[in-house]
């Protein structure tokens, strides 16, 4: 539970607000690389942490993100004319490049300087794993680039999709740090027993605290079964989660993996999830994979509409009640995150944790908020908050069975830690 | 650029504001004559002001425009039955006629002479030239309408268009004030060989060979007067003049003539109508926009009032076919093509300026812009427009030619005048209506 204050301290990421300062100091997603598909491509609409910008990629290839509005009388630049290494605005003309330099002001008088005093807020881009990043934040303090393990495998072992949420982006990330949800909303087959998740219904769960954010274990003692099964992820600040996928019990052939994703704050009523996973084989993931985490998911996502899936709110996620009676657990496609989307919606579009009854599964979801309250701090203090110094980079999500005696923290430690330096055969 | 405080008296219309209650001393454009079609029709929803109104025409051809909520319970006359000279609330039957008055109660008891007490809000109506005008004042005795050339003309002789907009009037205004904007977002793309120079009576060429201007402005008695002047020939300068009038028309060279004027009038903060009246002789061709196709090459010219069917909503009048919903349905192809009036913005018809000045959020912020040369005019018109919606809100001095529809009578003029003149000044007797021969405009 967290009262009021806190409550508005983890929603709000505009700028000037102490968690949009947070945010504001690691790079952000901003869109897949491939909606700028080549120079001189359409420009693209964004809405990242509150604010509006137009993303776009110019004559050489520079990728560009500039403030919706042009500085003269605040046009929108998604009309603008993408040629010649610089945005147009076709109000009057007005030119700017990548970095925001007005470059061209035809409309002005030819002896007129004025341009050379007029700007646009730009930040800076760069593409990496699939996705352009951007950083918003004190241009001294840009971190190194968020070398994430699956950002830097070859994209034939890695698979990355987005799809929108309509709610505040704190709720959606609580939803997916929360394990022991897998038991019930994401099962699929109520006739099928053999999953993990399945024979065990609680989920012990630890947390330990990195400096990137924490690693956590789920506990789940599994009867028949000597020892427990434990998913050990990692939350690195401030929105990112790796998951493991590696056990194949009940889950199909599957080389071992890992997923996660990124619940990035469009603004303080919806978020950008990016979902990504990556194999930890020497081998490429097969095609049938790589269709999997890739085009068959936009089959439910309206990438024209802004990446909404056309099941949302307005048609209650497409429930099935039949379906909920005999087959699934909700009734509802597991696909492209809707279950988890439904239900992370469904707590109101900014979910206030005034009324809430917080229960021991929760351990991790209390942890993220703890640090992500004391980061609004540390920063509104002059400081740096966790994450930002590339500690992560390297780190996996492992899932196994461990004999009862064991700890997961000493037994997958190594595991969890060891994707330094890995550089599977291409 | 303005400071919050000021953006908020700029733009806010609704009953009780500084500007709204400047802008309520005028008559207003409202509907054409033909949103009424016939004696007895189906009542309209129509905003004003930020008002919820209705407009009907009853029986003897007189025009209604009362209050969207019956006195009674608040029930909307929209669905009222409109029969024998009044608009009859379906609710429980409470019939009003033209001039508000309750005329019949049917559902209290016969002794009853609770009619006599209420009255419905209502707001006097003139028609006019194809154009039916509201006054929403305080004044018992309402000014005279404005003397606006291309509103007194013949049927057949005038040429109607409205457009609905998504966004605060000024803002709109404010593009229609900018004539800059024309050799950019209209004509980026096309070139000055293009233009037959027999045919250019308004020297667009020259608005095409050189696409940056010098801006002057000066006040005037209806508001203010701006001219752009750019090089023409060696000997020669083209001048652009337009006008602003209080309290929300513009007066701009268009491309085909000068007896024209733009009427943007605020539904509410949030929306308003755009009307542009113009003269055109019955035995003048048709031409795309002006009593011509609505769709042109397949494209809807999106201008003239055939461009889409009204519907019955409070924002479904005159709606043209690219809107913020569907990105003004921008061509990019055609935008990277860039030849033609579309192939600059890629926007078509009227979606080229809605695009813009709608894209600007729908109350736009004048906090963080970035004003040039370009913007002389529009600096003054909010200027003015500030000014005397506080002097009329301080101690109800009248605001500009509310009181003189003469003035209105002023056109707009491009014309290439000798180089280092005043073109401002130079142009009066056009200004005012003394046509050469030679500069009459086609047909």
């Amino acid at each position: 539970m967290l009262n009021r204050e806190e409550n508005e301290v983890i929603v709000h990421t505009g700028p000037g607000t102490p968690m949009g300062e947070v945010m504001r100091r690691y790079w952000l997603p901003v869109l897949l690389s491939w909606e700028l598909k080549e120079p001189d491509c359409t420009p693209v609409r964004v809405k990242l942490v509150g604010e509006e910008l137009i993303a776009f990629k110019d004559t050489d290839g520079n990728i560009g993100l500039l403030d919706n509005y042009c500085p003269h009388r605040r046009a929108s630049l998604f009309f603008g004319r993408n040629e010649e290494c610089g945005l147009r605005c076709v109000y009057h003309g007005w030119k700017f490049d990548v970095n925001g330099n007005c470059v061209d002001m035809p409309s002005e008088p030819a002896e007129s300087n004025f341009k050379d005093k007029v700007k646009i807020t730009s930040y800076p881009c760069l593409d990496m794993g699939g996705v352009i990043w951007t950083y918003m934040g004190p241009p001294d303090l840009q971190p190194p680039p968020p070398k994430f393990e699956w950002t830097q495998v070859p994209d034939t072992h890695r698979g990355v999709t987005k799809v929108k949420q309509e709610g505040n982006w704190s709720q959606a990330l609580e939803g997916g740090i929360d394990s022991i949800h897998a038991t019930y909303l994401h099962n699929n087959d109520i006739t099928n027993a053999a999953r993990y998740e399945q024979r065990a219904t609680v989920a012990h769960i630890e947390v330990e605290p990195t400096d990137y954010g924490y690693t956590y274990g789920s506990v789940r003692p599994v009867p028949d079964l000597d020892g427990n099964f434990v998913r050990a992820y990692h939350y690195v600040m401030p929105f990112t989660q790796l998951r493991p996928n590696q056990n194949t019990v009940g889950r199909g052939d599957s080389p071992p993996m890992v997923a996660g994703h990124m619940w990035v704050p469009m603004d303080d009523d919806n978020c950008m999830v990016y979902n990504w996973t990556y194999t930890l084989a020497p081998e490429p993931l097969s095609d049938e994979l790589r269709s999997k985490h890739g085009p068959e998911v936009y089959k439910y996502i309206d990438v024209e509409n802004g990446f909404r899936c056309v099941w949302n709110r307005d048609n209650d996620y497409g429930i099935d009640r039949e379906v909920q009676r005999t087959k699934t657990y909700t009734g509802i496609e597991s696909a492209a995150n809707l279950q988890d989307r439904a239900i992370q919606e469904s707590m109101g579009i900014q979910y206030d944790r005034s009324h809430e009854h917080l229960a021991t599964t929760d351990r991790a979801i209390i942890s993220a908020r703890r640090m992500l309250l004391e980061a609004a701090k540390i920063v509104e203090d002059g400081g740096s908050p966790p994450g930002v110094a590339g500690t992560y980079y390297g780190i996996r999500a492992i899932e196994r069975v461990l004999p009862e005696n064991v700890r997961w923290q000493d037994a997958l430690h190594e595991a969890l830690f060891e994707g330094e330096g890995y550089s599977p055969a291409v | 650029m303005l400071s919050k405080e000021e953006n908020e008296i700029l733009t806010r219309v609704g009953p009780g504001t500084v500007m709204g209650d400047m802008m309520r001393e005028y008559w207003m454009p409202a509907m054409t004559s033909d949103e009424l079609p016939a004696p007895d029709c189906d009542p309209v929803r129509l905003k004003l002001l930020g008002e919820d109104l209705i407009a009907f025409r009853a029986t003897s051809g007189k025009i209604g425009v009362v209050g969207n909520s019956c006195p009674h319970r608040g029930a909307s006359l929209f669905y009222g039955r409109n029969e024998e000279e009044g608009l009859r609330c379906v609710y429980h039957g409470w019939k009003f006629d033209t001039d508000g008055h309750c005329v019949d109660m049917p559902s209290e008891p016969p002794e009853s002479r609770y009619l006599e007490k209420v009255k419905t809000v209502t707001y006097q109506v003139q028609e006019r030239g194809g154009l039916i005008w509201v006054y929403m004042g305080a004044r018992s005795e309402p000014p005279p309408l404005p003397s606006l050339i291309a509103n007194m003309q013949a049927e057949g002789d005038y040429t109607i268009s409205a457009y609905y907009s998504e966004c605060n009037w000024m803002q709109s205004l404010e593009g229609d004030y900018d004539t800059s904007h024309v050799s950019w977002l209209h004509a980026g793309a096309r070139q000055p060989e293009e233009i037959d120079e027999a045919t250019d009576v308004t020297f667009e060429r020259y608005a095409l060979k050189t696409r940056w201007a010098r801006h002057f402005v000066t006040d005037t008695e209806f508001g203010c007067t701006s001219g752009n002047n750019r090089p023409a020939e060696e000997d020669s300068t083209y001048w652009r003049i337009a006008h602003f009038l209080f309290p929300f028309y513009a007066m701009i060279p268009a491309s085909f003539r000068e007896k024209t004027f733009i009427a943007v009038v605020p539904m509410d903060d949030e929306n308003c109508m755009r009307w542009h009246m113009s003269v055109r002789s019955s035995s003048e061709p048709a031409r795309p926009g002006f009593g011509g196709p609505a769709i042109v090459d397949g494209l809807p010219t999106s201008f003239h009032l055939n461009a889409s069917r009204n519907g019955t909503g409070w924002y479904d009048r005159f709606k043209i076919a690219g809107v913020r919903g569907n990105d003004y349905l921008i061509d990019r192809e055609a935008q990277r093509a860039k030849v033609g009036g579309l192939g600059w913005s890629g926007l078509p018809g009227r979606g080229q300026d809605n695009g813009m000045t709608e894209s600007m959020g729908v109350i736009y912020k004048r906090e963080q812009e970035h004003l040039a040369v370009t913007d002389t005019g529009i600096i003054r018109m909010r200027r003015l427009l500030v000014k005397h919606a506080l002097a009329f809100r301080e101690d109800g001095t009248p605001p500009p030619a509310v009181d003189n529809p003469e003035l209105y009578k002023v056109r707009s003029v491009s014309t290439l005048l000798p180089n280092d003149i005043n073109g401002i000044e130079a142009t009066q007797d056009l200004q005012w209506g003394a046509f050469s021969e030679e500069e009459q405009p086609a047909g």
